[in-house]
């Protein structure tokens, strides 16, 4: 962004009248309630039915007692167990296939290109074939979480490998580093910021894969509870798993990952 | 450490065009050569031939009568835009060519915090480098690449992007650094009075203009024998020869 363009952001910013509430906490609890408020209103309106549109307050009792007397926090304890499973193996993988297709041209020309193509393929799409090829089970789950999460890494590796400088390997090596030394101490830890937007990228898509492929493979989860919600009519356990989802989402991806990043940019100082 | 170049070209991939043909040169042990010349005249491409990185693609390059192929701890390089790895902080970025040399940790430090007070940058050690000026960060790539004992220090031009103060400082510091430890210094500049207040010896180089297949060639070869510090009006005469050869 250059210097101008940020000037002319701040000036925009500027005109717009002051907001009457600057703490973001507040605003954001704000809208919550108001939207809250909003939903109950419709829902006791009687408009739709009971069943299609729950109350807040009967969402959030079906959401405490699942959690007191079912099994939810079991089941979001397993779909954990299982996304960062998936997703650990998903990184191996992707790490080591970017800094392969980084190095080597043809592998690069061949396998680099199928990945952009493979990323275009929603998780879903994968179900079918991953029921037949590994039956109703988890091991379905594990495939299309790591088919879906290992992409992003792999492609981020790549770029973060092609963009350092050309100056920084050269120096390495003049400094004596060579081969498996200069991965080590110069190109992985150069590829640490972009690597970490690359973990992120990689676990919103394990989490989006693992609920697609839970909602049709038996067992214990979030997905069968979703799936169990819409078989049983029961609307207010589907709800209670979406903002769980939700929640879960937001808390790992803003308050983890953010985080890292933010740090990671400080001391590679990016964000001066 | 002496450099000899014998006939080196270097051709563009696949290419009839040279980068440079057939340069013949000799460089002496401690001198300190400036590489003049504008943009695009194949100064940096001598400069990574010797560093290793490039082979010639005829002739060759010895180094201490030893064929260059590859980069060398003895041949160590600063460039404009430092260089320096962002993960680590200021002395580890200075120790980091010791790792291969030297097994024990604190003996590391104990050269690098040697090399930290030689750029004046000591109280800064445990500085992360974004928290550096562009000024110190050149210090500290210089006491990186001086560290690990190069007869060859190798510099791409190294001052380019600082500030007129700073550059200036910065001069001195090197001047100070090489009669202190006595490297061969190749330094490459666009700049004409920076080559004249350094270098020992200035290699005047400027596009071809005779042969289109030809990019670059070395016009002049001009020696400078002025005792430092030098000021720039001692040196009219070889300014105004060097501007009417570029």
């Amino acid at each position: 962004m250059s210097e101008d363009f940020k000037k002319r952001i701040t000036v925009a910013q500027a005109d717009y009248p002051k907001s009457f509430i600057k703490n973001v906490f507040l605003q954001r609890t704000i809208f919550f309630l108001v939207f809250l408020i909003l939903w109950q209103i419709i829902s006791s309106l009687g408009i739709y039915p009971k069943f299609l549109l729950p109350s807040p307050i009967e969402v959030l009792e079906t959401m405490f007692f699942g959690f007191i007397e079912s099994d939810y926090l079991f089941a979001i304890l397993e779909s954990f167990r299982r996304v960062l499973l998936g997703y650990l193996l998903a990184v191996f993988v992707g790490i080591f296939c970017g800094l392969a297709i980084a190095r080597y041209k043809i592998l690069d020309n061949t396998i680099g290109a199928s990945l952009t193509a493979l990323q275009s393929i929603p998780s879903v799409a994968w179900v079918p074939l991953a029921l037949l090829w590994f039956g109703i089970s988890e091991a379905a789950v594990l495939f299309i979480v790591v088919l879906e999460a290992f992409i992003p890494s792999a492609l981020g590796v790549r770029t973060g490998v092609h963009t350092i400088p050309k100056e920084i390997i050269r120096a390495a090596q003049a400094l004596g580093a060579r081969y498996i030394d200069l991965y080590i101490r110069v190109i992985f830890p150069s590829i640490i910021p972009q690597l970490i937007s690359s973990l992120r990228l990689s676990w919103a898509f394990a989490w989006r894969a693992l609920i697609a492929g839970e909602l049709f493979v038996n067992g214990v989860g979030i997905g069968q509870k979703l799936e169990l919600g819409r078989s049983l009519a029961d609307m207010s356990q589907v709800m209670s798993m979406i903002i769980i989802i939700a929640i879960l989402g937001y808390v790992t991806d803003d308050l983890f990952f953010r985080t890292i990043e933010k740090k990671v940019q400080k001391i590679w100082g990016f964000n001066k | 450490m002496t450099i000899l170049f014998e006939d080196v070209s270097l051709q563009f991939n696949s290419k009839n065009i040279f980068v440079v043909k057939n340069i013949n040169l000799e460089i002496k042990d401690g001198e300190f050569v400036c590489l003049l010349g504008p943009s695009g005249c194949g100064k940096s491409s001598l400069l990574s031939m010797l560093a290793g990185f490039n082979s010639a693609s005829s002739g060759r390059i010895l180094v201490n009568d030893q064929l260059v192929k590859r980069p060398d701890l003895n041949r160590t390089l600063v460039f404009q835009e430092y260089a320096l790895f962002p993960w680590l902080n200021v002395i580890q970025n200075v120790a980091f060519g010791l790792k291969n040399i030297i097994e024990n940790r604190d003996e590391r430090y104990l050269i690098a915090s040697r090399y930290l007070k030689m750029v004046g940058l000591l109280s800064h050690a445990r500085d992360k480098i974004s928290e550096l000026s562009g000024g110190m960060k050149q210090r500290v790539a210089i006491a990186r690449a001086l560290a690990v004992k190069p007869e060859l220090l190798l510099m791409d031009e190294p001052f380019g992007a600082l500030d007129e103060k700073t550059r200036f400082d910065m001069q001195s510091l090197l001047i100070e650094i090489w009669q202190d430890l006595k490297p061969s210094i190749v330094f490459v500049t666009h700049s004409i009075d920076e080559a004249l207040l350094l270098a020992d010896r200035i290699i005047v180089m400027d596009k071809n203009s005779k042969d289109p297949n030809v990019i670059g060639e070395i016009k002049a070869d001009i020696k400078i024998t002025e005792p430092r510090p030098r000021t720039l009006s001692d040196l009219v005469v070889i300014r105004e020869k060097i501007s009417s050869i570029m």
